[in-house]
């Protein structure tokens, strides 16, 4: 089986995010990258369906991002991935989701597919829209924010079942399909020593959008449907005012008066 | 050099993660001795593949034992090439200890003292030897102890020493007691080293494996001590054990230098890992200080901003700097061959003394907030002062590295 996972290097979710002076992005020094964690469940899902699939099963991990990406997808390879392609190409720089997911559907297509795992967002922009993207250019079904996944001896179909409101929805499909990944799926792996030392072994092939076959100017930044405008930092919490020196009842009253007059949320 | 590589650090970033999600939640409980090390040492060696690969490298030196088994004498000779650690890179072991030991080097101590003694086992012992004794402890299936001080023998642990090996044809018969050893309460495999005795005296002092269960060995309960509540420690009591033959480690031939022998390369071995874990004290202790600083206000403004706060922060980071470059320069003398007594016992000296500086500053800077046990600092303080003691303390160091100048 051919089985793919999509990555996303993200900022790691402690790092401290701060906008840039003139709005144009966001301050990268400093800034430690990892993989995204929806992404690590739909790296450790591909593993376990790897093993059960057995015979000459292999998980081949794609992303799309500038140098820095290796990183992560070495850390993918060390939890146990067999190959990754890395779409490295400045021109994606400011891509919008639905450039992205060409180029990754393109690197996909390439490669060769029967079943592709994704984490159901970013953390970093929380669009929530490469997947569901990729799946659509690839034209196979897909399945969002999946919980649990099964998949029949033949391996022809996938059973997986999604959290809803008050219970829970269980899928059918037919192969091949994309999954989105939710917390909860599973217990990422973590990259073993052993793993770590056979990942610098592992083949990563490195392409641009020419090879590819695509055009920078339709699919990268230049194509982009959307564009940000300005990067502005969230406003600075205002301090608090403690109503003091007052029995409970003035106090209450005075409450509802500043919450009505003068920050007018009744 | 002076940095990790790829492989370094996608462990170091492996095992702080590991570390965040299952030692630092249980490290109260360890504290407290409600639960003992040993089986979440077990889940690092699976999760992080690190017993597989001991064991695996066991493994290779018994397979070469075996086949080399008609040369005899063989198994008595340490191999040069192993002893390196984990993957072959010693840098490997350093990172993984200086994790751990960011957030309890009292599991860090748990962790080098079972492999240290499986490790001994490795180097010097015949193939049954490693395959009955070392293995499962590598595996973590059981727990290991290298048990060498004395009530009588702490820093003279070679001279003083009374434990006492009488060799005969077929088994050793072993008297003696041991203290202040590390795992040795709930420890399933010891190497205990003791004087042997020949027909015509004393001879050198050799390592001994005894298996709990062997009629003579008796374990005390655990010490209570400053810190390193996580790492239970306690008596070692041999009263006529008699272990086959083959449990020793090494031959019974009298050297020329009638010191430690192999338990000093062992010791010396113990002393170059000890400054990584020092290492991994003072790098949260500073990491730790500098967020503080930055956010704790007085007087109007982060205390950062006190010359008073931030001259402590600079003198800290210059231990840091110090501290990683020695324990970067032990791995490159143990990759090259060059880790002598001198480099390890000056590694560990001054790592030692910085990480209960440091970790002292770091509760300075927190006030009120450092001395509490909410924090880790007040545990990574008490934890710190061990390694100016066990391991050889710093006065022996001092001797070591001034025996290295003066001849």
């Amino acid at each position: 089986m051919k089985i793919i996972v999509i990555l996303k290097q993200v900022p790691d979710s402690e790092t401290k995010i701060k906008v840039k002076g003139d709005g144009s992005g966001i301050e990268t020094d400093g800034i430690k990258y990892v993989i995204s964690p929806y992404d690590e469940y739909a790296v450790e899902e591909a593993l376990k369906l790897k093993e059960k699939a057995g015979g000459d099963s292999t998980v081949t991990v794609v992303s799309a991002g500038p140098d820095r990406t290796v990183e992560s997808i070495r850390t993918a390879l060390a939890m146990g991935a067999d190959a990754a392609v890395h779409v490295n190409d400045p021109a994606l720089e400011g891509a919008d989701s639905l450039g992205v997911a060409r180029a990754l559907a393109k690197a996909i297509q390439d490669n060769g597919f029967d079943i592709i795992f994704a984490g159901k967002q970013g953390i970093d922009q929380d669009n929530s829209q490469v997947p569901s993207a990729v799946a659509e250019l690839l034209d196979i079904p897909q399945v969002n924010i999946i919980a649990k996944f099964e998949i029949t001896e033949d391996k022809s179909k996938a059973t997986v079942s999604r959290r809803i409101e008050g219970g829970e929805e269980t899928i059918e499909t037919s192969l091949p399909a994309l999954f989105g990944c939710e917390k909860g799926l599973n217990e990422p792996r973590y990259a073993s020593l052993p793993g770590i030392m056979k990942a610098k072994k592992k083949p990563v092939k490195t392409v641009d959008l020419a090879g590819l076959g695509l055009d920078a100017g339709e699919v990268g930044a230049a194509g982009s449907h959307v564009k940000i405008l300005k990067w502005i930092p969230l406003p600075e919490r205002q301090a608090g005012k403690i109503l003091q020196g007052m029995e409970t009842a003035e106090a209450s009253k005075e409450l509802v008066r500043l919450l009505r007059e003068e920050a007018k949320v009744i | 050099m002076f940095e990790l590589d790829e492989t370094q650090r996608s462990l170091e970033q492996a095992v702080r993660a590991w570390c965040e999600k299952n030692l630092a939640p249980t490290v109260p409980a360890l504290e407290k001795g409600e639960t003992l090390p040993f089986d979440l040492l077990k889940t690092l060696g699976r999760d992080l593949g690190i017993a597989q690969m001991l064991v695996a490298e066991a493994e290779r030196r018994l397979a070469r034992l075996r086949s080399g088994e008609a040369n005899a004498g063989a198994a008595g000779e340490a191999d040069t090439r192993e002893g390196r650690g984990l993957g072959g890179d010693p840098m490997l072991s350093s990172v993984l200890l200086k994790e751990i030991s960011r957030v309890s080097p009292g599991v860090a101590l748990t962790l080098i003292s079972t492999l240290g003694c499986a490790m001994a086992i490795v180097a010097q012992g015949s193939a049954g030897a490693i395959e009955r004794y070392a293995i499962p402890v590598l595996s973590f299936d059981k727990v290991g102890a290298w048990a060498l001080t004395e009530p009588g023998a702490g820093s003279d642990a070679f001279g003083g020493m009374r434990a006492t090996a009488a060799v005969h044809e077929d088994r050793i018969v072993l008297s003696g007691q041991k203290t202040f050893i590390s795992n040795a309460p709930f420890a399933d495999v010891f190497v205990v080293y003791a004087r042997v005795i020949l027909d015509d005296g004393p001879g050198p002092v050799r390592g001994v494996v005894v298996e709990r269960g062997t009629p003579g060995l008796e374990t005390g309960p655990p010490l209570r001590k400053m810190g390193m509540h996580d790492a239970p420690t306690g008596e070692v009591f041999l009263q006529d054990c008699a272990v086959p033959r083959e449990n020793l480690l090494g031959s019974v031939v009298r050297e020329p230098s009638a010191r430690g022998g192999a338990a000093l390369e062992t010791l010396n071995l113990e002393r170059a890992v000890m400054p990584a874990m020092c290492l991994g004290i003072i790098e949260r202790c500073v990491e730790e200080s500098v967020r503080y600083a930055k956010v704790r206000e007085q007087f109007g403004r982060p205390i950062a901003e006190f010359q008073a706060i931030a001259f402590k922060l600079a003198r800290m980071a210059l231990s840091l700097e110090n501290a990683r470059n020695l324990v970067f320069k032990l791995a490159w003398a143990q990759r090259e061959g060059k880790l002598d007594a001198r480099l390890a016992s000056l590694a560990k000296l001054y790592c030692a003394e910085e990480a209960v500086r440091v970790a002292l500053e770091a509760i300075q800077i927190h006030g009120g907030a450092g001395y509490m046990a909410e924090l880790p600092l007040e545990k990574l303080a008490r934890d710190a002062k061990m390694f100016e003691i066990g391991g050889g303390t710093n006065e022996i160091q001092l001797q070591t590295i001034a025996r290295s100048l003066l001849g």
